[in-house]
C-alpha cells in the first residue's frame, strides 16, 4: 500500500504542475478549454493512482501531453486574435442601450431566467437601470449600469484625495519578506521602530503586517481576536 | 513564446522515446514470438535439446527486458507472461509436447498483444 502513497505523491505534484502553469485564474474563470483540461487531468491521474497493474507512466504521458498543448494553446490565443475568437469565441452584449439582445441570448443559449441571476448577482435586481451586459468567455455577466444609476466616486463629487497606493506584505507570520521592504524602499530601522511603537519585541509576534506606498501600515499581533 | 518552446521540446522528447519505446518493444516481442515458435516446432519433432536451447533464449531475453516492460505495459500482461514461461519450463522438462505446445501458444498470443497494441493502427487510435 506503500506505493498508493508514493504514486499518489507523484501525480499529485504532477498536476499541482500544471494547475500552476495554467496560471492565476479560479477554476469559475476558466476558459472552455482549460476547465476541459482540468477536468481530463483529474481523472487521468485517478486512474493510475488506485488501480496498480497499470504503470505510472501510462498516468503521466498524456497528463504531460494535455499540459504541454494547453500551453502551446495558450500561447497561441495570445499571439493571434483569430485563434483567440475560435478557442474562446467572443464577448457578447446582451443587453445594449437598456435592451435585451434576444437573438444574442439565443445564440449563446442563454435564457432568461440565467440574465436575472447574473444580474443579481452583481447586484441588479432592476433591468431598466441596466446600460450594457456583456456575456464573457468564462460564462460570467459583466454590466455596466446608467451613469446615472452608478454609484458616486470622488472624482465625481470633484474631491481630490490621497493615494495610498499597494499594501504589499513585510512581515507574514513572524517571518519578515525582506524583499518586499526593500521594494517600500523602507529600513531594518524603520521596521524596528514600527515594532516599538506597538510595544512588539520580536517579529515572531507579529501575524501579519503590509505597508502601502504612502507608508500606511496594517497589523495584526499573533493571538489577536483570539 | 520561452513556454512554447519548452512545450514544444517536450512533446517532440516524448514522441521520440515513445516511438524508440514501440520499436524496442516491437523488437523483443517479435524475438521473442519468432523462437518460441521455432521451440513448438522443435517440441513437436521431439527435438527437445533445441526446444531448450530456444527457450531458454527466450527466458533469458524476458529477465532482460522485464523490469523495462513494467514500466511501459499493464502489471498484469508481463506478469502473466512471466508465470507462463516458468510453466512452460517445467513442460519442457517433462518433455509434455501437448502442454508446452499450448502454453507456449498463449505466451505467443499475449506477446502479439502487447506487440500490437504499441502500434500506431486505426484499430488501436479509434
Amino acid at each position: 500500500m506503500i506505493i498508493a502513497v508514493i504514486r499518489t505523491i507523484i501525480l499529485y505534484l504532477l498536476i499541482i504542475i500544471g494547475i500552476r502553469l495554467m496560471g492565476k485564474r479560479q477554476i469559475g474563470e476558466l476558459e472552455p478549454s482549460e476547465l476541459v483540461l482540468s477536468l481530463i487531468i483529474a481523472d487521468l491521474a485517478a486512474v493510475p493512482m488506485q488501480d496498480f497493474r497499470i504503470p505510472l507512466i501510462m498516468g503521466v504521458i498524456p497528463i504531460l501531453t494535455l499540459l504541454c498543448l494547453s500551453a502551446i494553446l495558450s500561447v497561441l490565443t495570445v499571439k493571434s486574435i483569430r485563434f483567440r475568437a475560435l478557442l474562446c469565441s467572443r464577448p457578447s452584449v446582451v443587453i445594449q442601450n437598456g435592451k435585451v439582445l434576444s437573438k444574442e441570448m439565443e445564440k449563446n443559449r442563454f435564457t432568461v431566467d440565467e440574465l436575472m441571476e447574473e444580474l443579481r448577482m452583481a447586484g441588479i435586481t432592476d433591468l431598466s437601470k441596466v446600460k450594457y451586459a456583456v456575456l464573457e468567455t468564462n460564462g460570467r455577466i459583466s454590466v455596466l449600469p446608467y451613469a446615472e444609476d452608478q454609484p458616486v466616486t470622488a472624482r465625481d463629487m470633484g474631491l481630490k484625495l490621497k493615494e495610498s497606493g499597494l499594501p504589499i506584505i513585510v512581515v507574514s507570520d513572524g517571518r519578515l519578506l525582506a524583499h518586499n521592504l526593500k521594494a517600500r524602499r523602507l529600513s531594518q530601522e524603520w521596521l524596528k521602530e514600527q515594532l516599538s511603537i506597538r510595544n512588539i519585541q520580536d517579529l515572531s509576534e507579529v501575524f501579519l503586517m503590509t505597508v502601502d506606498e504612502a507608508e500606511n501600515v496594517y497589523f495584526v499581533k499573533k493571538g489577536e481576536g483570539t | 513564446m520561452r513556454q512554447l518552446w519548452i512545450a514544444v521540446t517536450i512533446l517532440a522528447a516524448m514522441v521520440l522515446l515513445l516511438a524508440w519505446n514501440t520499436s524496442h518493444v516491437r523488437q523483443v516481442t517479435e524475438t521473442m514470438i519468432e523462437d518460441l515458435s521455432q521451440a513448438a516446432e522443435a517440441a513437436q519433432d521431439e527435438d527437445w535439446d533445441r526446444a531448450t536451447e530456444l527457450t531458454k533464449g527466450v527466458q533469458d531475453r524476458w529477465q532482460k527486458d522485464v523490469n523495462y516492460l513494467r514500466y511501459v505495459q499493464t502489471h498484469e500482461d508481463i506478469d502473466e507472461i512471466t508465470v507462463l514461461l516458468r510453466e512452460v519450463a517445467g513442460f519442457l522438462t517433462d518433455h509434455d509436447v501437448g502442454e508446452y505446445t499450448a502454453t507456449s501458444v498463449r505466451i505467443i498470443g499475449k506477446l502479439e498483444v502487447i506487440r500490437d497494441l504499441e502500434e500506431i493502427s486505426p484499430g488501436n487510435l479509434f
